[in-house]
């Protein structure tokens, strides 16, 4: 890990990790690549745009020669920018495999941030999911976006023996910068529940995701590991934490008229995508990453703190 | 709902399990519970618990769990229904009183990591759609998945007779809704949709344990033959039955026992 290169720059997760690696002892060029790159530096961090051109991208991780690439530019909904449909995010993920796959490149480890969204959240689902669990079976949408990202980075792996690929399925992420169906939950001034249920939620803290794929990185871990901040909370608990009020909703969709005002209202509202959450939990087994030697910073509560707003204590107490 | 003083409910969303009052009543009083064997209950560490099923609305889950925590101390998980968790409330209140989703990676964590008690009807749905005729009269018991779990978990299988439960609520006919197999019970046509699955044929519950089924040592496969998971599957449906024959031999009367 002295050359690394990181995709998906300006989203708040690479950003956080840019910042991260900046101060890892050994590490001497730290490259980041944002298609859409306003700016040349981003952190003090060099940003080129990914090259459209095959041998261009091989050309650019001969330099240096990159020896780590940590991929964060695939999971949509957990880094900020839902602009880019995801479909592109999968062609920009095997771009990346092909040049790795083929360049005569010198890269040995090839981190992909992947999402916990490619397990199903369900009744039938179990209570944790594992790594060798079933996969949600959607033929459309971020899950079936995700499967095709990680079956490549597999293939890859496969064809390429001496390239590592981790890949690391990120829990619900939380902090400052990010948005995503799960800070607009816990957003809320009031927070909505759904009546009648009350599911185990569990979050990772940016810090916890940033030091995750810094680990998988530097221990050039191959395989896929399930990434989440210590233990699972339940929605009531969360509630509880965070001393703000609840109100029980239906287990309906906000039907799309409504939902800008809904929005801009603040009225108690699911986030898009957060109503099967809501009723039957998501959890994730992190047993396999822990017994690689990681171990998270944070736990459940330490997540919620992040939504705390100062002077809240005052409100609550 | 007072959030208050509700008791933290574990991971799996547990909380005092199925010691309330009414349930005592119908435990004690309604149903007048006997159990037999109770010694053959470990103790400690994961057991699978597997018993025969019928009923509409099961108390035999209930029962079960209730006997054995007053006895052992120790709290009972029950294998359900995914569909059960669908409902607002239901799930809830299922998972309050130790109603687990049946998928075999919770079965496996509950006997495995924590250690527990797990109970398991491996009639499954065929359990509470069978006709009077067939009561006591044990179905097919799966692909003997429960067996593969228990040997999987490392962990002894404890067979458990149950006689009364299947008289409670007796199923006349079943109906097709949504692709699920439904039973109409007697107690629902007689006394409607609300009052027929709470008010029960009063029948005497006598509940046997059975001696503890030990495996070879798991040898960490991955998969058993399906061929030895049918043959002890097999024999465990055997005995179960052979008890059921034994004590409806014996039985006087439904009410009376």
């Amino acid at each position: 890990m002295k050359n690394i290169l990181v995709t998906g720059a300006s989203t708040p997760l690479a950003r956080a990790l840019l910042v991260w690696l900046r101060r890892v002892d050994g590490v001497e060029h730290l490259v980041g690549v944002e298609p859409h790159a306003t700016s040349n530096w981003i952190d003090g961090v060099e940003l080129v745009a990914l090259p459209a051109d095959h041998q261009d991208l091989v050309q650019l991780l001969c330099q240096f020669p990159i020896d780590t690439v940590i991929h964060c530019d695939l999971a949509p909904d957990r880094n900020g920018s839902r602009e880019t449909p995801h479909e592109a995010r999968v062609v920009e993920t095997m771009r990346i495999g092909a040049a790795l796959a083929h360049g005569d490149t010198s890269v040995r480890s090839w981190v992909l941030a992947s999402s916990s969204d490619v397990y199903p959240v369900s009744s039938h689902a179990p209570l944790l999911h594992r790594e060798s669990g079933d996969l949600d079976a959607s033929e459309t949408g971020l899950a079936a976006s995700l499967r095709e990202a990680e079956d490549y980075a597999r293939d890859v792996a496969t064809r390429r023996p001496h390239l590592n690929v981790a890949v690391m399925r990120l829990q619900q992420l939380v902090g400052e910068a990010v948005r995503s169906p799960m800070t607009a939950l816990l957003r809320q001034p009031v927070l909505p529940r759904l009546a009648g249920f009350d599911p185990p939620i569990q979050m990772l803290a940016i810090r916890d995701a940033v030091r995750a794929l810094s680990f998988a990185a530097r221990l050039e871990l191959a395989g896929v590991y399930n990434v989440a901040s210590v233990g699972t909370t339940r929605m009531s608990e969360a509630i509880r934490t965070l001393g703000r009020l609840s109100v029980p909703l239906l287990p309906l969709e906000t039907p799309p008229v409504l939902r800008g005002w809904v929005r801009r209202l603040r009225a108690p509202h699911v986030p898009d995508g957060m109503l099967p959450t809501l009723r039957y939990g998501h959890a994730l087994d992190t047993g396999k990453l822990a017994a690689a030697g990681f171990d998270p910073e944070y736990d459940q509560a330490a997540c919620l703190e992040l939504f705390r707003k100062p002077g809240d204590d005052d409100a609550s107490a | 709902m007072s959030p208050a003083n509700r008791p933290t409910p574990d991971r799996w969303g547990r909380t005092v399990g199925v010691d309330n009052a009414p349930f005592r009543f119908l435990y004690e009083r309604w149903f007048r519970v006997e159990w037999e064997g109770l010694e053959h209950v470990p103790r400690r560490g994961g057991a699978l618990l597997v018993a025969n099923h019928a009923g509409m609305m099961p108390v035999d889950g209930g029962i079960v769990s209730l006997g054995i925590q007053d006895e052992t101390a120790r709290p009972v998980y029950s294998l359900a229904h995914h569909g059960f968790f669908r409902f607002p409330f239901l799930g809830r209140m299922l998972a309050a009183t130790g109603g687990v989703v049946g998928h075999p990676d919770n079965a496996h964590r509950l006997l495995t990591e924590d250690k527990q008690l797990v109970l398991v009807f491996p009639e499954g749905q065929k359990g509470p759609t069978k006709s009077p005729r067939h009561r006591y009269r044990l179905q097919r018991f799966g692909r003997g998945g429960f067996v593969e779990t228990a040997m999987r978990a490392g962990v002894p299988i404890v067979p458990i007779a149950l006689m009364g439960t299947e008289d409670t609520t007796p199923t006349v006919t079943t109906f097709r809704v949504a692709g699920q197999e439904v039973p109409l019970t007697l107690n629902t046509l007689l006394l409607g949709p609300i009052l027929g699955p709470v008010l029960q044929v009063p029948a005497k519950i006598r509940a046997r344990v059975l001696p503890p089924v030990h495996f070879e040592p798991g040898n960490g496969e991955a998969s058993y033959p399906k061929s030895l998971l049918m043959d002890h599957a097999e024999a465990i449906r055997h005995q179960i039955q052979l008890e059921l024959d034994h004590m409806l031999q014996r039985r006087e009367s439904v009410v009376r026992g």
